[in-house]
C-alpha cells in the first residue's frame, strides 16, 4: 500500500496532484467561497474551452511540436459560425459542431503538412497560419462583435445543466454541458493516445523519432495527423465557446495559445515530445483554473495574475530543463577500466 | 581465403553468406569485395580499426544501404536482390544498433512488443497480446526486467536487454550487435556473454562487432578482419592468436617517414593524475617545448574527452594541471585561451569555422579585442594580421575576404590553425587534424605541425590514424577505455605496437 502511494507520487501525475491539493487548501485559506460546490462548477465550465484546446495540443508537444495558432485558429472557427448562424440562420447546434470540426481539422491539417511535408520548424508554421488567419479575420469582421441573442436555442445549449434542481436560495445547481463535453473528448483522446495503435506510434515517435523510423512508422503522416486532431479540437472547443458567451468576440483568443501551452506544461508533458498524458493535461487545466480562480478571489488584479501564471510555467519548463542537463551531464562518454584487480 | 575456415561449425548450416559485395559512396570505396558468411549457432566476431567499413557492412545486411552491382546476399540458400530494411527484417536479420533504437518514453513491454502490433496492424492496440509476447521475450533472456517501467529509468545494460528481447519477437534468425559492450561494466558484459551463448545454442547466428580483442576471443567461434573497406581473413578462434588478428588489422606495408623534433626543451605542460568520471580515469603525461605529443587509441578511449579537459571544456573532477611549472584549472575555452592553450577541434566545419564568413573573419575571430581603437575594430590592422598568418601558413588561395566554406578542406583546417596561432598559444592541441583531408593536403598539414613545434611550440596531436601518428610525434600515448595503457618514444615504434596496446589490457600480452 505504501509502495503503491509512493509510486503515484513518484510520477509527474502525482507530483501535479500534490500541488493541485495545496492550491486548493492556500486558496480556500484566503477565501472561504473557493471551496463551494458553486465556484467549483463555475470554473470548471469557464475553463472546459482551455481544456478542450489543451487535450488537442497534448497531441502535438507529444510529437516535439507545439502550436502557436490556437487564437487564430479559434478565431476563424468562431467567426464563420457566427457569420453561417446570424446569415443563413443556422443555428442547429449539432450541425454547427460538425462545421466547427471541419473548419478546424482543415487549418490544423494546413499546419501539419508545413510541419512534415515542408519540415518547417512548427514555431515558425504556426505563428506564421496564425498570423494570416488573424490578418483575414480583423480585415473582414473590424473587430465588432456578432451578436447571437437572437438564437434563443445557442444561449438555452449553453445554460444546459444536468442532474440540476433548485436549492433553498433559488439558484439552479447541476452539471453544466460543457462539463460533459470536456469529459467526453477527454475519454475519446485517452482511447487515441492508449489504446489505438496510431496513439501509441505517435508516443513512440516523440520519444524517439529515428527509432519510429526505423521499425517502419510513416513519421510524417503521424506528425499531420497531430495537428489536424489538434485543429478539430479547437473547432470543437470554438463552438463550444460562442454558446456559452452568446455572441463571437473576434478578439477574445488573443494570447490564448499561452495559456493552453501552459496549461499542457503543467500537466507534465515534455517540451521534447513523447512524454504526457490526458490525466495530467487535465490536471494541469485545474491547476491552471484554479490558481486564476484563487488569485481572482483573493482580490489580486488580472495584471499580477498573468505575471504569476507566466512564472510558474516558466518554473515548470525550466525544472524539466534542467533535469535534463543533469542528466546530460551525467552521461557516461567513456567506459572507464576498473583498476585491475589480478 | 576460404581454405582456412574449417573447425566443428563449418557442419552447421550457413544462414547468411556475403558474396563480393562492394559499397562505393561518391568518391570513396567504403567496401570492397567482402566475402563471409555466417552459420547457425556460432558466433562471428567482426573485427577492424575505425572506419574499416564494420558499420556501412551492418548498414548492407540491414537494408538501408544498397551494395553495388554484382555483389550477391545469399540468405538460407535463397540469393536475395533488393535489400530493404523491410526485407532485412522479414529475412530474420536484426540489427542492434548501438543506440538501441528504443523509445525511452514507452515502458518496457511496449518496446518489445510494439512492432508486432504494427506488423500485425492492430488498429485497437491488444495490450494482452503485448503482456505476453514481451513476457516471453523476458523469459527466454531470462532476465528480470519489470515490464511496466519506462525505458529511459533503465540501466544502458538493461536497455540493451530489452533491445534483444525485441529481436527475439522478431524471430531473429541473425543477430547483429554493433559494439555491444562499448557501454557496459565488465559485470554487465559478462551477464551479456551469457545470454549470447545461450541464443547461439538456439541456433541463432551472432555477428559480433567489436574493437575489443579480448571480449572476441572470449565469446567468438570465428572472427574476420576488415581493413580500409577490405575484407582480410577469416580466422578460428582458438587456432590464431591475438598478434595474427592484429597483425592483420593494420598489415600496411607504407611506411611513412619518422621526423622528429630538433629542439626539444624544458617541459611546459605537466599533467598529474587527473580524472572525471565517466570520461577519463588517472591521467599523467609531459609536455615539452617543440615536441608534437601523439595521443591515439580506438574510439571511444577518452582521447578527445581528456585533452578537452585542459581547454577548459570538460574540467577534472581530481587531479591537477601545470602550466609552465604555475597550477592551473581552466573552466571554460576562454580562460584556457588566456592561459596560452589552443584548440583546434575534430570537426573543423561546426566547432572550428565560422562557415559563412570570410577567412579574415575566421582568422581575427579570437583576438578580435586586439584590433578594438576607442571602442572600434580597426579594419586595416585586423586585415595585417590576417595577411600575415594565411602567408605563414600557406593557404591556398591566399585571399582574405573568400567565404571559409569555399575553401578545400585542408585550407579550412589551416585557417582554424591559423586562428588559433593568432591568440600566440604556449600549447596547441590538435584534434584528428587530418581528418577527411586528401592525401597531398595532408601532408602539407604535417608538415606544418612539425614545423610549429620546430619553432618552439608544444603540441598535442589526438588521432587514430596510425602512420600520422607514426610519421610525426616524438612520443606516443595510447589510451584504452579511458586511461593511459602505454607510452612510447616514438622512434623505432611499429603500427603492430601501438595497436596491441589499443585494443589489449595491460597485463595480457599478444601470443
Amino acid at each position: 500500500m505504501k509502495d503503491k502511494l509512493k509510486r503515484v507520487i513518484s510520477t509527474k501525475e502525482g507530483s501535479v496532484l500534490i500541488i493541485l491539493i495545496c492550491v486548493i487548501i492556500i486558496a480556500t485559506l484566503f477565501n472561504p467561497t473557493f471551496l463551494t460546490y458553486t465556484n467549483f462548477m463555475d470554473v470548471l465550465k469557464a475553463n472546459t474551452v482551455l481544456g478542450i484546446c489543451a487535450l488537442g495540443m497534448l497531441l502535438i508537444i507529444l510529437t516535439g511540436g507545439i502550436d502557436a495558432s490556437v487564437c487564430g485558429q479559434l478565431t476563424l472557427v468562431s467567426v464563420l459560425a457566427g457569420e453561417i448562424i446570424t446569415k443563413c440562420g443556422m443555428s442547429n447546434i449539432f450541425v454547427l459542431y460538425i462545421f466547427g470540426v471541419i473548419v478546424g481539422g482543415i487549418t490544423g491539417t494546413l499546419n501539419g503538412l508545413m510541419v512534415s511535408c515542408l519540415e518547417l520548424p512548427p514555431i515558425i508554421a504556426t505563428l506564421g497560419l496564425d498570423s494570416v488567419i488573424m490578418g483575414f479575420v480583423k480585415y473582414y469582421t473590424n473587430g465588432t462583435w456578432i451578436n447571437l441573442s437572437a438564437f434563443g436555442n445557442i444561449s438555452a445549449f449553453g445554460m444546459t445543466k444536468f442532474f440540476s434542481f433548485t436549492n433553498e436560495s433559488g439558484s439552479v445547481i447541476g452539471l453544466p454541458v460543457q462539463l460533459l463535453l470536456f469529459a467526453a473528448m477527454m475519454l475519446l483522446t485517452w482511447f487515441l493516445l492508449k489504446r489505438t495503435l496510431l496513439g501509441r506510434s505517435i508516443m513512440a515517435m516523440g520519444g524517439n523519432r529515428i527509432s519510429a523510423e526505423r521499425i517502419g512508422l510513416k513519421t510524417k503522416s503521424l506528425n499531420t495527423f497531430a495537428y489536424s486532431y489538434a485543429g478539430m479540437m479547437y473547432g470543437f472547443a470554438a463552438i463550444t465557446y460562442i454558446c456559452i458567451m452568446n455572441a463571437v468576440d473576434p478578439n477574445a483568443f488573443l494570447g490564448f495559445e499561452m495559456d493552453v501551452i501552459g496549461a499542457v506544461v503543467l500537466g507534465g508533458a515534455l517540451l521534447s515530445g513523447g512524454s504526457g498524458s490526458v490525466f495530467g493535461t487535465f490536471l494541469g487545466v485545474l491547476l491552471f483554473a484554479f490558481i486564476s480562480n484563487g488569485l481572482t478571489l483573493a482580490h489580486i488584479s488580472t495584471f499580477w495574475q498573468n505575471i504569476i501564471v507566466g512564472f510558474i510555467i516558466l518554473l515548470a519548463v525550466s525544472f524539466d530543463m534542467i533535469k535534463l542537463h543533469r542528466e546530460e551531464r551525467l552521461q557516461t562518454k567513456v567506459d572507464i577500466e576498473p583498476k585491475e584487480v589480478c | 581465403m576460404q581454405a582456412d575456415i574449417k573447425g566443428d561449425a563449418s557442419q552447421a548450416e550457413v544462414l547468411i553468406s556475403l558474396k563480393n559485395v562492394s559499397k562505393t559512396f561518391p568518391g570513396v570505396k567504403a567496401l570492397q569485395n567482402i566475402n563471409f558468411d555466417v552459420r547457425a549457432g556460432e558466433v562471428h566476431g567482426l573485427i577492424g580499426e575505425n572506419g574499416a567499413g564494420k558499420s556501412t557492412l551492418i548498414k548492407v545486411l540491414a537494408g538501408v544501404h544498397e551494395p553495388d552491382p554484382g555483389a550477391e546476399i545469399i540468405i538460407n540458400g535463397e540469393t536475395v536482390k533488393n535489400m530493404t530494411p523491410t526485407e532485412s527484417m522479414k529475412r530474420g536479420i536484426m540489427v542492434i544498433y548501438q543506440d538501441f533504437s528504443l523509445f525511452p518514453t514507452l515502458t518496457v513491454k511496449e518496446n518489445i512488443a510494439f512492432s508486432e502490433q504494427i506488423d500485425k496492424n492492430r488498429r485497437i492496440i491488444n495490450w494482452k497480446e503485448i503482456d505476453r509476447t514481451s513476457k516471453k521475450a523476458l523469459d527466454i533472456l531470462g532476465v528480470d526486467i519489470d515490464p511496466e517501467a519506462k525505458l529511459g529509468s533503465l540501466s544502458t545494460a538493461k536497455q540493451q536487454l530489452v533491445a534483444i528481447a525485441r529481436a527475439l519477437v522478431y524471430d531473429a534468425k541473425i543477430l547483429v550487435m554493433d559494439e555491444p559492450t562499448s557501454a557496459l561494466s565488465s559485470g554487465e558484459v559478462q551477464n551479456l556473454f551469457r545470454i549470447v551463448n545461450d541464443l547461439k545454442a538456439r541456433g541463432l547466428g551472432i555477428i559480433f562487432i567489436s574493437h575489443k580483442l579480448d571480449e572476441l576471443f572470449q565469446i567468438c567461434d570465428r572472427m574476420s578482419v576488415l581493413r580500409d573497406g577490405q575484407y582480410i581473413g577469416t580466422r578460428i578462434n582458438g587456432q590464431t592468436t591475438t598478434s595474427e588478428i592484429i597483425t592483420m588489422m593494420v598489415g600496411r606495408e607504407i611506411k611513412e617517414e619518422h621526423v622528429g623534433g630538433k629542439n626539444i626543451g624544458e617541459t611546459i605542460l605537466e599533467v598529474k593524475n587527473i580524472s572525471k568520471r565517466g570520461n577519463y580515469e588517472d591521467i599523467s603525461f609531459t609536455l615539452r617545448k617543440g615536441e608534437v605529443l601523439g595521443i591515439t587509441g580506438l574510439v571511444g578511449a577518452g582521447r578527445t574527452e581528456t585533452v578537452r579537459a585542459l581547454f577548459g571544456l570538460n574540467p577534472p573532477d581530481s587531479g591537477e594541471i601545470f602550466l609552465e611549472g604555475k597550477k592551473i584549472s581552466p573552466k571554460s575555452p576562454a580562460e584556457a585561451q588566456k592561459l596560452g592553450i589552443a584548440y583546434v577541434p575534430e570537426s573543423r566545419r561546426t566547432e572550428g569555422l565560422v562557415l559563412q564568413q570570410d577567412a579574415e573573419s575566421n582568422i581575427t575571430l579570437s583576438i578580435l579585442r586586439k584590433f578594438v581603437r576607442r571602442g572600434l575594430v580597426s579594419f586595416s590592422e585586423r586585415k595585417n594580421e590576417a595577411v600575415s598568418l594565411i602567408q605563414q601558413l600557406g593557404v591556398k588561395p591566399p585571399y582574405p575576404s573568400m567565404q571559409a566554406e569555399k575553401f578545400s578542406g585542408g585550407n579550412m583546417q589551416k585557417i582554424v590553425v591559423a586562428k588559433w596561432l593568432a591568440t600566440n598559444p604556449k600549447v596547441l592541441i590538435v584534434d584528428e587534424p587530418t581528418n577527411g583531408i586528401d592525401v597531398g593536403a595532408k601532408t602539407e598539414i604535417h608538415a606544418l605541425l612539425r614545423k610549429l613545434a620546430d619553432d618552439g611550440m608544444a603540441i598535442i596531436m589526438v588521432s587514430s590514424e596510425l602512420p600520422e601518428i607514426l610519421s610525426i610525434s616524438d612520443r606516443v600515448l595510447v589510451m584504452r577505455r579511458g586511461r593511459i595503457n602505454a607510452e612510447f618514444d616514438a622512434d623505432g615504434l611499429n603500427q603492430e605496437q601501438i595497436m596491441e596496446k589499443a585494443v589489449l589490457a595491460t597485463g595480457e600480452k599478444g601470443a
